[in-house]
């Protein structure tokens, strides 16, 4: 077990490498660099730059290197130092602008989970054991229309009917002049008063599409042999439910709980870009567009990395759950 | 409610039924049967004859959409209990299931939880309905494992059923069923996926236990050697209703019913001479059965077969599985070849291996075209390998998962034709019709899809479509395995029949040693990869050679219950002396 542990933390290792180089070439591959856009933004705005101001502006960013010095200098930084280098964008230090906004996406996208796992889990279950019935059926109708609006819509319907009807300050997560003021009660109350929009709207979106693979699932398991041993033991069917078939229905959860992670980050990047959020997917969509490389890498890059962690999470935790991986 | 004072358990006028979108389907038609304290009676039944429904109403498990009528009553240690007028989930059914009728399934492999130990699925029933905790638990859950016989009962508690092997898993299960005493056991097929010399070792230790705790057993099984085995009183089941109940040997010496005539008819039988006790008694025809030798079809020479199970950090193989290690023998034109086993032998990875579904790891395989020239099979590749495989098709065990059932019985039928770069005509749909007329099926059937045909059906569209490319040699994996007894015996005389007709040459795989002694012309015993046996069929059964295929034919359930109580008298003697 220790030793599957190990070996799967020095596997990441070349992994990561390997990634990070990809990285880099994916940040390369648009036609042009950060100083066309630059210049093309200028030009939008009536200003103009000479060939030469630009080859100084690229010099100066460092990107006339090869590309091989370009990568090392950028990696070595990220792993020596922690510096994911300068956003040309916001001429800001790449990490500053992540850091700040990580742990609110991480918040909300945390809340969220635990509230789609919250509902999709027990009506799943519920809706698997009572196959067929008024409850499956409305929950089914449910199920397809959560799956089928997009969580950006059901955004704007509830900023519209918290502001129209309830009066309530939507968008943001927090209310104008709040934002800069220094935590307290009075701050954080505020926050929670604004978090429950993204939260329900990214949870039921969420929860409708793991609803239908919960029950399948169940009802996969509910059929098995096993599950009349138990009752055949003599056991209730709360108990028999929870304690059997839930427990194995529930193994894909574990190993895909990983890929939840990366997901945490970039978020719904939509439903953020909408509601006005300060998390990180708006970031990263706007650093896409502007060609920020260092930004983009570093994000792209942070990503990576919570994916490979949480893949890792995923086997330990499935593992930990399942005997037949544990002593196969 | 009355219960008569000597039974345990009775069923009376037993009605389940299931309200279909347009029918009624009733699966459970008016059963009546009993049991006395410490007897075991025998259900006797094909699918579909409703034998599971029953003891499932006994302990009131039934499916949920289940409509039930009728009375069940058990002799509770508090009283007669009515089983049926209690809720499915009521406190009563709760104490009684498991606390006092045990119950063991047929699928070893799924009827334990795979996420939880062995230990802790025994000690679940205890906790249950005892008032053992802790230690004492463990003691008990540990005594239980002993009992059934399980090698090292206190670490098998740490273990989980995937450890385990088929019967060790039944013997858990066994366990479990037993846990708190109960006075009726309800056994529903507990054997049927077992290896023959594990169904045999399972027999005994129930027929040891329920002797010991002088329990009341109602088996369920479609098979009627191991009804032989055990059973005190036997009750024939057949679409939902009872067709006669009685005495174990008025129902094998005396049946009343056209129906358990019929089945007592059909079953396999291993051949007289097989169980004669000396082997003087060999029958004479080996001797004369001296034909011209037939010309070699297939010949395989050292086939091995070895899958790598473990490699080290370079991909090199450190470990394999030798999954046919050395295998030899010939089959020859219009025989069949039974090659027997039991699961893990070998016997199918040989078929694959021969078919080229596998790429073997060593060994000669030699095919007689129809060209008249001898192929060898392991060095085709590509298109010489597809056109190959024209002469040579498979019919395979489940009838179910073996046809596509978004494909309509003409393209299954067809597909190996398209699969030769035929394309679809209307010659190709005469020979698709005529194939079903000649399994027996009708042509009008052709635009049907497979969720509308019988097991059985289906099975003969699986012959259908081996037969399509006109091959000369067909390997049988377990082809009648999966099915009813009276269903097997029509699939077996059609295939003997296509054999007659068309010359066919046959590799027949099966763990089936009765039906295989009426149906092969050679038989080869498989153990572990190895074959350690060959030789024409009646020799074979007359006189095995190797210990292993002597065990294999001993372990083999006979239909006949004088019989099997004088070989277990003979085995008692033979203990005691």
């Amino acid at each position: 077990m220790l030793w599957f542990i190990v070996k799967r933390i020095l596997w990441s290792v070349p992994t990561m490498v390997l990634i990070s180089i990809a990285t880099f070439i994916i940040i390369q591959l648009p036609p042009g660099d950060y100083v066309t856009a630059y210049i093309a933004e200028l030009e939008e705005t009536g200003e103009s730059i000479t060939a030469v101001e630009a080859a100084e502006l690229r010099k100066s960013f460092g990107l006339d290197r090869p590309l091989v010095v370009q990568y090392w200098d950028w990696i070595s930084r990220i792993v020596l130092r922690g510096d994911f280098g300068l956003s040309l964008d916001w001429k800001l230090p790449v990490s500053d602008l992540l850091w700040d906004r990580i742990a609110l996406t991480l918040m909300i996208s945390t809340l969220s989970l635990l509230l789609t796992w919250a509902i999709a889990i027990p009506i799943g279950v519920y809706a698997a054991t009572r196959q067929y019935s008024v409850f499956d059926y409305v929950f089914t109708v449910l199920g397809f229309l959560g799956r089928g609006i997009p969580d950006f819509l059901l955004a704007l319907v509830l900023m519209w009917l918290g502001f129209a009807y309830f009066n309530f300050h939507v968008g943001g997560l927090y209310s104008p002049g709040m934002a800069e003021a220094p935590w307290s009660l009075a701050k954080f109350l505020d926050l929670l008063g604004h978090l429950w929009v993204p939260v329900v709207v990214l949870a039921t979106g969420g929860a409708a599409g793991l609803l239908r693979v919960m029950r399948a699932n169940m009802l996969e398991e509910l059929g098995k042999p096993y599950v009349e041993t138990a009752y055949a033991q003599g056991m209730g069917e709360r108990e028999v439910v929870w304690r059997y078939p839930v427990r194995v229905a529930l193994n894909p959860f574990f190993s895909t709980v990983g890929w939840a992670l990366p997901a945490l980050i970039s978020g719904d990047v939509i439903t953020a870009v909408v509601l006005n959020l300060p998390t990180t997917g708006p970031l990263l969509l706007r650093a896409l567009l502007n060609q920020d490389m260092y930004m983009a890498g570093g994000f792209i890059l942070i990503l990576s990395i919570f994916t490979i962690i949480g893949t890792l999470l995923s086997d330990i935790l499935l593992t930990l759950t399942d005997p037949r991986i544990r002593y196969a | 409610m009355m219960l008569n004072s000597e039974n345990l358990l009775e069923i009376e006028d037993l009605n389940v039924s299931f309200a279909l979108r347009d029918r009624t389907l009733n699966a459970v038609n008016g059963i009546n049967l009993s049991i006395k304290p410490g007897e075991v009676l025998g259900v006797v039944g094909e699918s579909g004859s409703g034998k599971s429904l029953t003891a499932r109403a006994v302990l009131n498990l039934m499916p949920r959409t289940a409509i039930v009528s009728g009375s069940v009553r058990f002799r509770a240690r508090q009283g007669a209990v009515s089983v049926l007028d209690h809720g499915r989930e009521s406190r009563e059914m709760r104490a009684l299931r498991g606390g006092q009728i045990g119950m063991i399934f047929q699928e070893p492999m799924t009827a334990l939880s795979p996420v939880h130990s062995v230990g802790q699925q025994v000690m679940k029933t205890l906790t249950l309905h005892t008032d053992l905790r802790k230690k004492a638990l463990e003691d008990r859950a540990t005594e239980l494992l002993d009992l059934v016989q399980l090698p090292d009962p206190r670490g098998m508690l740490k273990r989980y059923p995937h450890q385990l092997s088929g019967g060790m898993r039944q013997r858990a299960m066994i366990a479990m069923a037993l846990s708190c005493n109960p006075s009726l056991l309800l056994a529903d097929e507990p054997t049927t996926a077992l290896d023959v010399t594990t169904e045999a070792q399972i027999l005994e230790l129930i027929r040891g236990l329920q002797d010991q705790f002088n329990m009341g057993v109602m088996f369920i099984t479609h098979n009627f050697g191991v009804v032989a085995e055990l059973a005190d009183r036997v009750t024939v089941m057949n679409h939902g209703i009872v067709e006669e109940t009685g005495s174990i040997d008025d129902i094998f010496y005396a049946p009343r019913v056209a129906y358990t005539q019929k089945l007592l008819r059909l079953i396999p039988r291993l051949p007289d001479y097989a169980m004669a006790d000396s082997q003087s008694a060999a029958p004479a025809r080996v001797a004369t059965a001296e034909a011209p030798p037939k010309e070699t079809v297939v010949r395989v020479e050292n086939l091995k077969m070895h899958f790598p199970t473990k490699k080290d950090w370079a991909g090199r193989v450190t470990e394999e599985l030798k999954a046919v290690d050395d295998v030899s023998f010939v089959i020859r034109r219009g025989e069949t070849f039974g090659l027997v086993g039991e699961s893990g032998s070998g016997k199918s990875t040989v078929a694959r291996s021969i078919l080229r579904a596998y790429q073997p790891t060593g060994g000669s395989v030699q095919f007689k075209a129809p060209d008249g020239d001898y192929h060898e099979l392991t060095a085709l590749q590509g298109d010489k390998l597809r056109a190959m495989r024209a002469h040579m098709q498979m019919v395979f065990q489940d009838p179910y998962s073996s046809l596509n059932p978004r494909m309509t019985v003409e393209q299954l039928i067809t597909e190996p034709l398209v699969n030769q770069g035929e394309t679809r005509s209307g010659p190709m749909q005469e020979r698709a019709a005529d194939l079903l007329e000649r399994v027996g099926l009708k042509p009008d059937m052709l635009s049907r899809y497979p969720h509308a045909f019988s097991g059985g059906q289906r099975q003969r569209i699986g012959i259908a479509r081996a037969l399509v490319t006109n091959p000369s040699f067909v390997v049988l994996d377990e082809s009648v395995s999966a099915l009813d007894v009276s269903i097997a015996a029509q699939t077996i005389s059609l295939l003997k029949d296509l054999q007659d007709r068309l010359g066919l040459t046959y590799l027949f795989i099966t763990h089936d040693l009765s039906m295989i002694s009426n149906f092969a012309d050679h038989i080869g015993v498989m153990q572990t990869g190895k074959l350690v046996e060959t030789g024409p069929t009646e020799a074979f059964f007359a006189n095995p050679q190797d210990p292993y295929s002597k065990r294999l034919l001993n372990a083999v359930p006979i239909p006949d219950p004088r019989r099997a109580r004088a070989l277990r008298q003979a085995r008692k003697e033979a203990l005691a002396s």
